[in-house]
């Protein structure tokens, strides 16, 4: 089995994948600010804590890019996973989830039209335009 | 004794303070109608002539959300599947009603006509939302519907009726259909209880049989209950929610969209609250246009 990036667009532009990034915030009256502040960095930054992130979960650790990267089965899908990580990270391709790109479109568009796209009601070209529609009278209304 | 002149005007003020009392009396329920009915409509007619998002700055637009209404597919689609619901939410139950309050009432009175009354009418006390869920799970690939259909060897029939684009609004239309025929059977088991036993005895010495019975007497003696449970329903079709918002939530597809989950979502989830207002009121001389001849039919057969 293989897994592969979403081809671009236009041949040999950056790829475009989604997905949200891991942002953290510590409360300032926090009583113990020093011990998260070095739990999160000890997370994102340890070799051992992000091998353990990349065996539980199955995800990229994120992170530093020259960090060395956890060690994986080799041809396991997992390291599939991280090199196309690495891919969307080095081309700067990460982008928010298309649900979250206006206030109505998940419920209103996407779902619906995901219903329709599986059930072969509609193709996928009809699905892309329909969504798109959907998002133009959104931020135009 | 008093003078004539002065008793007529002690009336006049009795009179007077009687009025005055009447009103001040209805001071509660006026207030409670114009702002909780009144002023919200006079709201809601306002707003949809305004492109705002419930928050900021409201830009008048005319009658352009009115025209959107028009033009939006998906708008007319939800409208289409509300009148196609009206045959599950009005047609069974007031059929079935008439059927089971005839049959009913040819039962005699003891522990079975009353257990089946009750039986009959115990789904109107359940919330719609929750009758929604439970259908919902009894529709699932793996739920009750299917499993009967085991049982009885029609197993081959057996689909996920609510994912199915055919099954999906008949299914949650019979949902209503099961809420709404207790209502119908019990108010004209009430009507036929008012309706002249000596015309049944009558029609019955003019050997008159049961079909003859019912479109002779029952039916027309029943013309009013009908026409109130045909308003209730009709209306009860046109602005469903619950029962799609908990069990389908107008899927697969746009297969069960209804306008009241349309404007919900309109104007709570796109934060379009003029188009959705605009929605509203369309929906709204929708369910008038639909029940006022309704009314109108059943005051002129009266005549």
């Amino acid at each position: 089995m293989t897994f592969f990036l979403a081809p671009p667009a236009k041949e040999g532009a950056g790829h475009v994948a989604m997905g949200a990034a891991n942002s953290f915030s510590v409360a300032a009256k926090s009583k113990h600010l020093n011990e998260i502040v070095y739990f999160l960095n000890w997370i994102h930054t340890d070799p051992a804590a992000r091998q353990i992130i990349v065996d539980v979960t199955g995800a990229s650790p994120g992170g530093d890019p020259s960090l060395p990267q956890p060690s994986v089965k080799p041809g396991s899908l997992i390291e599939q996973a991280l090199e196309m990580s690495a891919t969307i990270g080095a081309e700067n391709g990460q982008v928010d989830f298309m649900a979250n790109t206006t206030a109505g479109i998940y419920a209103g568009s996407i779902i619906p039209e995901s219903q329709l796209l599986v059930t072969s009601q509609i193709t996928g070209k009809e699905f892309v335009e329909r969504v798109q529609k959907f998002y133009e009278s959104e931020i135009g209304g | 004794m008093s003078h004539p002149v002065a008793r007529r005007a002690t009336a006049r003020a009795a009179a007077r303070r009687v009025t005055l009392i009447g009103w001040g009396l209805l001071v509660p329920a006026l207030a409670a109608y114009l702002g909780f009915v009144v002023w919200p409509l006079a709201l809601g007619v306002q707003y949809s002539f305004y492109d705002w998002n419930g928050v900021g700055v409201a830009t008048w637009v005319g009658v352009e959300n009115y025209l959107k209404v028009f033009a939006d597919q998906a708008l007319l689609g939800s409208i289409t599947n509300a009148f196609i619901l009206i045959a599950f939410f009005t047609i069974i139950p007031v059929g079935v009603g008439l059927v089971l309050a005839t049959l009913i009432r040819s039962l005699r009175a003891g522990w079975f006509s009353n257990l089946s009354q009750t039986v009959l009418f115990l789904p109107q006390i359940i919330p719609l939302a929750a009758a929604g869920i439970a259908w919902a799970w009894m529709y699932a690939q793996t739920g009750t519907v299917n499993q009967v259909f085991g049982w009885l060897g029609l197993g081959f029939l057996a689909r996920p009726w609510l994912a199915d684009y055919g099954t999906a609004l008949p299914a949650v239309g019979l949902i209503g259909s099961w809420v709404l025929t207790g209502l119908c059977t019990v108010l004209l088991l009430t009507g036929i209880g008012k309706i002249d036993t000596s015309l049944y005895e009558a029609i019955r010495i003019d050997g008159a049989g049961w079909w003859r019975e019912f479109f002779t007497i029952t039916l027309p003696g029943l013309r009013q209950e009908i026409a109130v449970l045909v308003t209730l329903t009709v209306i009860a079709a046109l602005s469903s929610f619950d029962i799609i918002y908990t069990s389908t939530q107008g899927g697969p597809g746009r297969a069960t969209m209804v306008p009241g989950l349309l404007i919900y979502r309109i104007g709570f989830t796109q934060s379009d609250v003029g188009q959705a207002s605009a929605f509203g009121i369309v929906l709204m001389l929708l369910v008038l246009a639909v029940v006022l001849p309704i009314q109108r039919l059943s005051r002129a057969a009266d005549r």
